[in-house]
């Protein structure tokens, strides 16, 4: 086994104790403390095991795997523009999802499933924009520009939407867009972990690729590369990823763009580390951002999204800062 | 010596004209072909034409395959590229050159077998020889940890990696001093020579060019402006009109070579 292989062998080792510690204590912890020594021995029906199954294991399961999508879209789309300042809404994917959302209530629905198909509709259709200007433009960095822009616009449509739309689903959008873990059933959050699961498999395989287009795209493809196939297929994983989070917990800020990039310092550049890791410590920062939601205002909740925004915003301008001071 | 390398009619387009138009030509293996020309005469494109960076129309054929109909892994490993600028990596030294292996690799495949390690301790061997390359650890020291001359000769060591018939390459000696101009140029003719390959290069100095290239091809305005051995092309009205200076065409003292100075 090479020196890089062992090192990425702790690197995830490390972090997949340090999720299981996060997702037994998300699970103990609530307003009812139900101990992990006494799951195995709890009552079929009985009022802790509704919790534990019902509401806790979803929404556990759902902020590992949207917190690990996310991070793992930034993580990719850093990668293919060359660029760690790029996470997932940088390319108007939450902007389409919002204008979705905010479509829906304009038609009428209230926040139910059909709310997420509609945000799902939106990221999608931001996405498929984006594919089709890529066949046209041919150009990454103007790829970049084009999502800010789809971005922009989406905003402006969702605003108009809001400033028609009666007060109480003004509120309702508001909500949406703060981002919350609490809607997720269990037989979503186990289709989640499948897209999850799926997306991750498939990224670690393109690693090795990503790591060449670091090299410029030019390079890469003088090496045999079919760039023509892997950006798409990127931007589609992503957008993929991306949408289905945003459509299930709404706009959770800042784990896409944080969370791989303080990886990219602690574990270096190379993708084939960082891929898992970036999943692993998304859904690790998550969890954290949900169990403090969950437990700082006790007994109401905040929403997540404002938490991740606090805890990553921060984060981030302390790196800023470090890396100002610090002489290398 | 049989061709090895041919190119016919080939044209490449810009907005509003022609940056290469009707380019022929052909390259025995073993040879190096020096590219020459002012800036702006298409000696860059014509060489990300040839290996289908850029789109053109034409053939251009190796031992009679057609290398513009092949698979982008398959073009990778019959013609490789050195770019002008080589850009800076975190990549170790060992991971950049290896990074050459890729057309031999299945795009699933994370990780290198020894045999690739193998042929890429021998490309740099080959390249690092009697320069500063030769004393690092290859697994530890950084491309952006070296000098200009040292990331030219790693990337010389990463597209041999992809053990291509044809190696181009785009101004090697481009920002670097001159020793290192003349190391990097010996490399590449005893690499050539060694390796058997069909050597491609563009240069602005012509009497480096005159130094170490066996053919030359002279473009101008993106058309082919003289091709052949020495004698051919050093004609010194036709080399003023084409870069618009007056010369002095001279005799190395040394190797009893043409030399070109500009009359200033």
């Amino acid at each position: 086994m090479s020196e890089f292989s062992r090192k990425t062998a702790l690197w995830i080792l490390t972090f997949l104790l340090a999720l299981l510690l996060g997702v037994l204590a998300s699970l103990s912890w609530g307003e009812m403390f139900i101990s992990p020594l006494s799951w195995l021995s709890l009552p079929e029906g009985g009022m802790e095991t509704a919790i534990l199954v019902g509401l806790r294991l979803p929404r556990t399961l759902s902020a590992v795997c949207i917190g690990g999508m996310l991070s793992l879209s930034g993580c990719l789309l850093q990668g293919l523009f060359k660029n760690p300042l790029v996470e997932p809404y940088t390319l108007g994917l939450s902007g389409g999802a919002s204008l979705g959302v905010a479509a829906a209530f304009a038609c009428g629905m209230g926040l139910t499933a059909g709310t997420g198909i509609f945000a799902l509709t939106g990221a999608a259709a931001v996405s498929l924009l984006l594919l089709l200007y890529f066949r046209v433009c041919r150009s990454v960095e103007n790829l970049l520009l084009a999502g800010i822009m789809t971005g922009i616009l989406c905003s402006a449509a969702t605003t108009l939407i809001m400033s028609l739309s009666s007060p109480e689903d003004l509120t309702r959008i508001l909500y949406w867009t703060m981002g919350s873990l609490a809607g997720c059933s269990l037989q979503g959050a186990y289709l989640l972990s499948g897209f999850a699961g799926g997306g991750l498999v498939l990224a670690v395989l393109l690693s090795q690729r990503i790591n060449i287009l670091g090299l410029g795209h030019e390079t890469a493809r003088s090496m045999g590369v079919n760039t023509s196939l892997l950006i798409p297929v990127l931007l589609l994983l992503t957008a993929l990823l991306t949408a289905i989070s945003v459509s299930l917990a709404g706009i959770v800020g800042f784990v896409g763009l944080v969370v791989p990039h303080i990886l990219r310092r602690l574990a270096g550049n190379d993708y084939r580390r960082l891929v898992p890791l970036s999943f692993l410590g998304g859904g690790l920062f998550l969890l954290l951002c949900d169990f403090i939601s969950r437990i700082l205002l006790y007994p109401s909740q905040l929403p997540v999204g404002v938490v991740s925004g606090i805890l990553g915003g921060g984060l981030f301008v302390y790196l800023l800062l470090k890396s100002h001071s610090d002489p290398r | 010596m049989t061709d090895t390398l041919s190119v016919e009619h080939l044209s490449a387009r810009y907005p509003g004209g022609f940056a290469l138009k009707d380019i022929s030509f052909s390259a025995s293996r073993q040879t190096i072909t020096g590219i020459l020309g002012p800036n702006g005469s298409g000696k860059s494109t014509l060489l990300h034409s040839l290996c289908r960076l850029v789109p053109a129309e034409g053939k251009v054929c190796m031992n009679g395959k057609d290398i513009w109909s092949m698979r982008p892994q398959e073009r990778a490993k019959t013609i490789a590229i050195v770019p002008q600028h080589i850009e800076k990596s975190p990549l170790s030294l060992m991971d950049f050159v290896l990074t050459g292996r890729t057309p031999h690799k299945k795009w699933y495949q994370l990780s290198y077998e020894a045999k690739d390690r193998t042929i890429a301790e021998e490309c740099l061997q080959t390249v690092g020889k009697d320069t500063g390359l030769e004393t690092y650890d290859l697994y530890r020291k950084k491309m952006n940890e070296l000098s200009g001359g040292e990331r030219q000769l790693a990337a010389i060591a990463r597209a041999l990696c992809q053990q291509a018939d044809v190696l181009l390459l785009d101004e090697p000696t481009a920002n670097l001093d001159l020793s290192n101009q003349i190391h990097i140029l010996k490399t590449i003719r005893r690499v050539v020579l060694h390796k058997k390959m069909t050597g491609l290069i563009v240069l602005h100095d012509i009497n480096l060019a005159i130094g170490f290239c066996h053919r030359f091809l002279c473009l101008n305005q993106g058309q082919t402006a003289m091709q052949g051995d020495i004698r051919d092309i050093i004609q010194k009205e036709r080399l003023e009109a084409i870069y618009h200076t007056p010369l002095c065409i001279g005799t190395h003292p040394q190797k009893d070579t043409p030399l070109v100075l500009p009359a200033f």
